[in-house]
């Protein structure tokens, strides 16, 4: 029950005021306040920064190579490089067709993209020498990737395929004929072969002269620490990080020499995107043995002031899930298509953090139909995943936080001052095109064609449970 | 020299005498027999009056509206008239409203602006008077009191827009001033008292009394009556 302002005494009494003198000109009129979020649209941005961490285990070959020949997918979701003026003219015209929709807004993305692997450690047992190589403890495989540059899409596989997967020469299909040159490698009909790598990594300097795209030492540590290598590699791209990248558990992260070492990297005020992709849990230093949530990572992340998601193309975990208005339950989660050997608790921890930062978690290989799922799987399509990424940064922020615990049933919202109707949940457990609010999070979640445009005005009136929403300067 | 100083005296005293003896007496001037009647130049009683107001409603703590009216009375004494008045308004976000509900606060009242309003109402006008402007000019006017009833329409400020039709006690005093020829300006201050039912708050509070005050200035004319 909402407590009643105290305004019955003080109405009563200025009416008698009034009615006494026959006229008043003081204003008595008493209204209840609501709480206004959104109002700014602030949480809107075309900005993008992208940090892909890759397993480079041995056992990611075959998802390596399809995520090389999918990449512009992604790119092309997010418009193409030459393609990046602005079309807001356009959108409106636009939404009837999906494709072209996505397309669109797509080309307002600003994207920067940075690969670095899940090896968060370094030493004389991981990579080719002693120290931090690129690609371990937080550092890029590559130079930060930019939209606009040119050739970003050979560049992306170059630096996911030359430094940061993990080959063996012997299983990749060949062919001989393939005819690309320095320069000038395109991707063969049949994917990754041997010879497409060879062309691909021709220019590119490793620690050792005599290393090559098949060096096992380019094979990452067998430990993965997913979020701690993203923790890591934003440290690094930070002027001022955070305490929290040198003083916790299993740091590699030196205060003096490491801090902004990756300077071309984050912009201020810049939503930041954890791509995680994976076929194993995560092994990071900060968690403890019992821990299945990412909390203590997520309150990592959250120390350095900007909006972070989590996207985690990883094991399959089979769970029972349940929809409902206070959002999705998982309930008896199984591991399936578990080629390598994922913990159900480590991998748990990824989920949620997918979860969490209103990411997503896709499956890194899908049993093949009618066979056994723990023996004979296919690896999913990258091309999926890719355009799911690309959908996330386009629908970036679809969740509104309020300042306060609202009484939900004074919740009302509009774009563009046009009211949402509230969400309901359809026959399949989905949620139809509107609003609902997730207590969790406290904020509220737009579905479906609900979600706001960019430069569409969101506004968000609730009463607090508290009564009163905070001292006024009146 | 003394006795010439008498004679003169004497012969004035006797001459005063003979000319008051020439006055008419006309009695004494008790008060029961005083009337004054003042001279009333512009007559209402059984004329009807045309006119329309132009106003502002400046008092709320959120909104502010200009508001505009018709009204027709009938005057069925020179001290008694009923009037239907006709009136609406824009109401618009003051200062204090935009202030809190930016980024610093984000707060919104849920504030109800004033549109449309339609009260039926008795005059009661005891003064009918002169005023002298500055020694130049003489300006007939009366002073009124109102009271009646009537209904009031209102809507959010808010986005949603809700609207609410109040019961509306509405109060009132005001001037004429006579120009001449039946036209006359009005100026007067309404307090309109609403019992408002607003919906969004209805789960914890839905009743609300809310007052209107407008100042209104406007322009009516009597027709040539009887």
């Amino acid at each position: 029950m909402i407590p009643r302002p105290e305004n019955t005494l003080r109405t009563s009494a200025c009416l008698a005021l009034g009615v006494a003198s026959g006229l008043t000109a003081i204003s008595c009129n008493h209204y209840e306040f609501f709480r206004v979020a959104g109002y700014e649209q602030v949480s809107f941005t075309n900005k993008a920064e992208i940090i892909f961490v890759i397993d480079s285990s041995p056992s990611m070959m075959d998802e390596a190579a399809d995520l090389v020949a999918n990449f512009d997918v992604f790119i092309q979701t997010l418009a193409s490089a030459e393609g990046a003026q602005p079309a807001t003219e356009t959108l409106s015209d636009a939404v009837g067709n999906y494709l072209i929709y996505t397309s669109e807004r797509g080309r307002l993305m600003d994207y920067r993209i940075g690969i670095t692997t899940t090896s968060a450690d370094y030493g004389p047992n991981i990579g080719f020498e002693n120290g931090v190589e690129p690609g371990e403890a937080g550092t890029l495989v590559g130079n930060v990737l930019v939209k606009g540059e040119k050739d970003i899409i050979h560049q992306f596989r170059r630096d996911l395929a030359c430094r940061a997967a993990c080959w063996d020469g012997d299983l990749l299909p060949s062919d001989p004929t393939y005819t690309g040159s320095t320069g000038n490698c395109p991707l063969p009909d049949i994917g990754v072969t041997s010879e497409y790598l060879d062309c691909l990594c021709t220019d590119v300097e490793y620690p050792v002269e005599t290393a090559t795209w098949d060096s096992a030492d380019l094979c990452g540590s067998g430990h993965e620490k997913h979020l701690e290598a993203a923790l890591l590699t934003m440290c690094r791209a930070t002027e001022e990080p955070p305490e929290i990248c040198w003083q916790h558990t299993g740091s590699n992260f030196d205060q003096e020499d490491d801090r902004h070492s990756i300077p071309e990297f984050f912009r201020e005020n810049t939503p930041l995107v954890i791509v995680v992709v994976t076929d194993e849990g995560d092994g990071s230093p900060m968690f403890s043995t019992k821990d299945d949530t990412a909390e203590v990572y997520l309150d990592a992340f959250a120390q350095f002031d900007r909006d972070v998601t989590v996207a985690v193309i990883g094991p399959p975990l089979d769970c029972e899930e349940t929809t409902s208005d206070q959002g999705n339950t998982f309930d008896d989660c199984q591991l399936t298509c578990n080629t390598g050997n994922a913990s159900k608790l480590q991998t748990e921890r990824l989920i949620d953090a997918a979860v969490e930062t209103n990411g997503f978690y896709n499956f890194i290989a899908d049993p093949r139909e009618g066979a056994d799922p723990d023996e004979d799987c296919d690896v999913s399509s990258f091309a999926d995943h890719l355009q799911d990424l690309g959908k996330l940064l386009i629908n970036l922020q679809t969740a509104f936080q309020l300042q306060t615990i609202p009484d939900q049933s004074t919740i009302q919202v509009y774009v563009d001052d046009e009211p949402v109707d509230k969400s309901q949940v359809d026959d399949d457990g989905a949620f139809e095109a509107g609003w609902t609010y997730d207590p969790g999070k406290n904020a509220v979640v737009f579905w479906g064609s609900a979600i706001p445009d960019f430069n569409q005005n969101v506004r968000i009136f609730y009463r607090p449970l508290e009564g009163k929403p905070r001292d006024l300067p009146f | 020299m003394r006795r010439i100083t008498a004679t003169l005296l004497a012969t004035l005293l006797s001459a005063s005498t003979a000319m008051a003896q020439e006055t008419i007496d006309l009695g004494t001037l008790k008060d029961k027999d005083i009337k004054v009647v003042q001279k009333l130049l512009y007559p209402k009683a059984g004329r009807v009056e045309f006119g329309g107001v132009l106003g502002w409603m400046p008092f709320d703590a959120y909104t502010t509206t200009p508001v505009a009216g018709l009204t027709v009375a009938m005057h069925t004494r020179e001290s008694i008239a009923y009037e239907l008045g006709l009136m609406g308004g824009y109401a618009m976000k003051n200062s204090k409203m935009t202030t809190l509900e930016g980024p610093a606060y984000g707060v919104a009242p849920d504030a109800y602006g004033y549109t449309a309003s339609a009260i039926a109402d008795v005059q009661w006008s005891p003064i009918y008077a002169k005023l002298n402007w500055l020694g130049r000019s003489v300006h007939h006017h009366d002073v009124f009191l109102t009271g009646g009833m009537g209904v009031t329409y209102e809507r959010a400020v808010l986005p949603d827009h809700d609207t609410a039709f109040s019961p509306t006690l509405g109060l009132g005093a005001g001037a004429r001033i006579f120009l001449g020829g039946g036209k006359i300006i009005r100026i007067q201050l309404r307090d309109d008292i609403l019992r408002e039912h607003r919906e969004k708050t209805a789960e914890t509070k839905a009743w609300f009394i809310k007052q209107n005050v407008s100042l209104l200035i406007g322009f009516s004319k009597l027709n040539r009556g009887h």
